[in-house]
């Protein structure tokens, strides 16, 4: 790696990446197999696909807490991963030290920031739920006035959301519906029986709502691509989160980056904390990234043509407002009022639970990864005035297991006897709500305080408004409603306080749109006023919509990288 | 016991190989890697928190919730050592000191437990046990540790593959026409 560079001469890389999780692995993947010499930058440890999954396949009896985190560690060392669903004594590795990599509560507003410790960042970690927007997503801040215009339409990202889920390989059912398009999909996972009922009488009762299996990144019929990428179909154990050598699902670990590897253009870089983009003023262009190695605190500048970060919403906007320069002192690019604001999250917390009697002669087997989904039907079928926009349920019936009898009375024989047995039927259901960007929701560097590598602390200030809290108290109330329509017993809804983050869908704070004043990217995902500069993960996002938004980061990121590709074929870039 | 449950490590490996060679695909040497990575330490060694008769007290009462039958109870699945484990590796020690303190006051208030009658120990507990989401201070430590005790059983070998249905590797999600003989799932 070079300590000095030329805008005019040689750069150590053709295009240089930060992250490697959902957004940077996809555009490694197009920029090396286009043939560009590729750096990715992830601050995580390595992690071997496969190899270094230590914890997966392990039985409860296996580990030594089994599968319990010792409270005591996790209060201390973990003050928000341990509010994550997945995590747990198998996963924890995978799992950012919180008390290692602080951040500031800003305004007195908490915000639950879940981050990885690992290359691959959160595509090891999410919850794999993908879902298409659709064009009312695109142009509900037009209809509304809530944020800025997207600067695409769905139709500009229609071929891409294919291009994209035919590599990363997408489970569900053709539906036909407005809300969701399909996706281009492999076989979707079954229904049980007492799903399949609640789904006749719920689209019964209500016409407008639907409900329908989830959609999920889960190889159900593994294409020659997929295979020869040494992935193979999920064998439904719904460990996830520890690592799956099968690749069952997708991750940058098992799909994107082993593609770009095999080019031999890929050079990945662990443990790189990417702290500025540096930016070169006689070319007027970034010229490389400043980083700093988290073992031997060594700074290093690496320098390329082409620039994508793609280190998480969050992550992303932190190196940005870093970048300070005469040129850019409030960060690389940002002369407008976008960067570092209109941060968003979903709204979650509040479903119902009920009881469902009978169905005693069913069951299944297997951990089906992924559960129903009732996509968004708020203002599309059904118009309210409490709120705009809408939300989506996932939800699921399942049979009590062993877990269900703690806290239950009983001893002896006739109490295990009876905890051996399948327990009764329950159905849960929880919803994701879509919050609007809103100026005063945002983040900015902290004027004092630095972590130990001298990267000045990410300050955080957000909270859910009056339209998140109004979705929030409806998917409530419509979530009795519909359980109560399935004919189910015991209908209890629930609304737990949640602050943002915990939804882990954070999004903005370097969004799309039309010019420097309303947004920090332009249609293609590049830096208004630096050229060789992209952002394509969920930074970029102008709205949250309601639906799980990594499907979008990677259509997003091909689309991007390809307009690059062109731009660096054409001699613009 | 009868124990003629085969091995899951080599079900595993058996499977993967089946899997690989219908979809015609070469085994990914990651997965490999997988299989052969050395068995976590379990064997950990921490200092003793149930200490004298706290330790028994705690096998007779595991043992009285879930006794052995034609399957292994409580005390065979190594459930009292996971509860000592419990205590100093995953609760608070708050929480530990509650548990403690309520088996102490226990032990006192009952001084004969360990050398009464089993049916009387059962009964002593069914008492205590009838009282579940009533419980006075003094005898909270008892929910603590009956769930301690469930989660030290279940999530035991014992417990999960003889006693429970336990499958790493499903293969697939598939619902099916049951029967009450069929076990349910333990994961």
């Amino acid at each position: 790696m070079s300590k000095t560079q030329s805008s005019q001469g040689q750069t150590d890389f053709d295009v240089l990446i930060v992250g490697s999780g959902m957004s940077g692995g996809w555009v490694a993947k197009e920029m090396c197999e286009r043939g560009y010499k590729t750096a990715v930058l992830d601050r995580g440890e390595p992690l071997e696909h496969g190899a270094d999954y230590f914890t997966e396949g392990k039985a409860p009896w296996e580990m030594p807490e089994r599968g319990n985190v010792s409270k005591e560690e996790a209060l201390a060392d973990y003050e928000h991963v341990r509010l994550c669903y997945a995590f747990d004594e198998y996963t924890k590795r995978h799992f950012i030290k919180d008390r290692d990599h602080p951040f500031a509560a800003k305004d007195g507003k908490r915000f639950d920031w879940i981050r990885s410790s690992k290359v691959g960042g959160k595509s090891l970690l999410w919850h794999r739920h993908s879902y298409r927007l659709s064009a009312m997503d695109f142009e509900a801040n037009k209809l509304d006035g809530h944020g800025c215009d997207w600067p695409i339409r769905y139709n500009d990202l229609e071929g891409w959301y294919s291009y994209v889920e035919r590599f990363a390989g997408i489970s569900g059912s053709e539906e036909n519906l407005p809300q969701l398009p399909d996706s281009i999909f492999q076989k979707p996972f079954e229904m049980n029986d007492v799903e399949k009922d609640a789904k006749t009488r719920i689209e019964q009762a209500f016409p407008g709502r639907s409900v329908i299996m989830g959609r999920c990144a889960h190889l159900t019929e593994p294409t020659t691509e997929q295979i020869e990428l040494g992935r193979g179909p999920c064998q439904a154990r719904n460990e996830c989160q520890r690592g799956c050598s099968w690749g069952g699902y997708f991750s940058s670990l098992s799909a994107t980056l082993p593609a770009a590897d095999r080019t031999g253009n890929m050079t990945l870089i662990p443990n790189a904390q990417v702290q500025q983009i540096v930016y070169d003023e006689s070319s007027g262009r970034a010229s490389g990234v400043k980083m700093v190695d988290t073992d031997t605190k060594d700074a290093v500048f690496i320098s390329a043509k082409v620039i994508f970060v793609c280190a998480s919403t969050l992550g992303t906007t932190h190196i940005l407002l870093n970048s300070k320069s005469h040129m850019f002192p409030r960060g690389i690019g940002n002369t407008g009022k976008a960067l570092g604001h209109y941060l968003m999250d979903h709204v979650s917390g509040a479903g119902a639970t009920a009881s469902v009697e009978g169905y005693h002669d069913h069951y299944y087997s297997g951990r089906r990864p992924t559960s129903l989904y009732f996509p968004r039907f708020r203002n599309v079928t059904e118009h309210t005035s409490d709120f705009v926009r809408g939300y989506g349920f996932q939800g699921q019936a399942t049979r009590g297991n062993w877990k269900s009898a703690i806290g239950t009375v009983g001893i002896g024989e006739d109490f295990k006897a009876k905890i051996q047995k399948q327990g009764p039927w329950e159905f849960w259901m929880t919803g994701f709500g879509e919050m609007l960007p809103k100026y005063e929701n945002h983040v900015s560097l902290s004027k004092t305080k630095t972590d130990q590598w001298g990267m000045p602390l990410l300050e955080i200030s957000c909270a859910y408004g009056e339209n998140e809290k109004r979705i929030k108290d409806d998917m409530q109330n419509t979530a009795i409603e519909i359980l109560e329509a399935a004919g189910f017993n015991d209908v209890k809804g629930f609304k737990r306080p949640s602050y943002p983050g915990i939804a882990i869908h954070e999004m903005g704070t370097a969004r799309m749109g039309h010019s420097p004043q309303d947004s920090y990217l332009n249609a293609r995902n590049q830096c208004h006023e630096v050229e060789n500069l992209f952002v394509t993960d969920g930074a970029a996002m102008t709205s949250s919509a309601c639906q799980n938004p990594s499907l979008t980061f990677m259509a997003l990121s091909a689309r991007a990288a390809d307009f690059a590709d062109q731009q660096l074929k054409a001699g613009v870039l | 016991m009868g124990r003629d449950t085969i091995n899951p490590r080599v079900d595993r490996r058996h499977f993967l190989l089946a899997v690989t060679a219908l979809a015609g695909g070469s085994l990914l040497p990651g997965s490999l890697a997988a299989f052969s990575k050395s068995e976590s330490d379990t064997g950990n060694t921490l200092s003793p928190t149930l200490i004298g008769d706290q330790m028994k007290i705690v096998s007779v009462i595991a043992d009285i919730i879930i006794p052995e039958t034609d399957t292994p109870g409580a005390t065979s699945a190594g459930v009292p050592a996971y509860i000592d484990r419990a205590l100093s590796a995953w609760l608070l020690p708050s929480e530990t000191t509650n548990l403690l303190d309520g088996l102490n006051q226990f032990s006192a208030q009952n001084p004969s437990f360990l050398t009464s009658t089993a049916a009387e120990q059962k009964a002593i507990i069914r008492s205590l046990d009838s009282r579940l989401s009533d419980l006075p201070k003094e005898l909270l430590f008892y929910r603590q540790l009956k769930e301690l005790v469930l989660i030290g059983y279940y999530t035991s070998e014992p417990g999960a593959e003889i006693e429970l249905s336990f499958d790493p590797v499903p293969g697939g999600y598939v619902p099916f026409t049951t029967d009450e003989t069929v076990k349910a799932w333990a994961t």
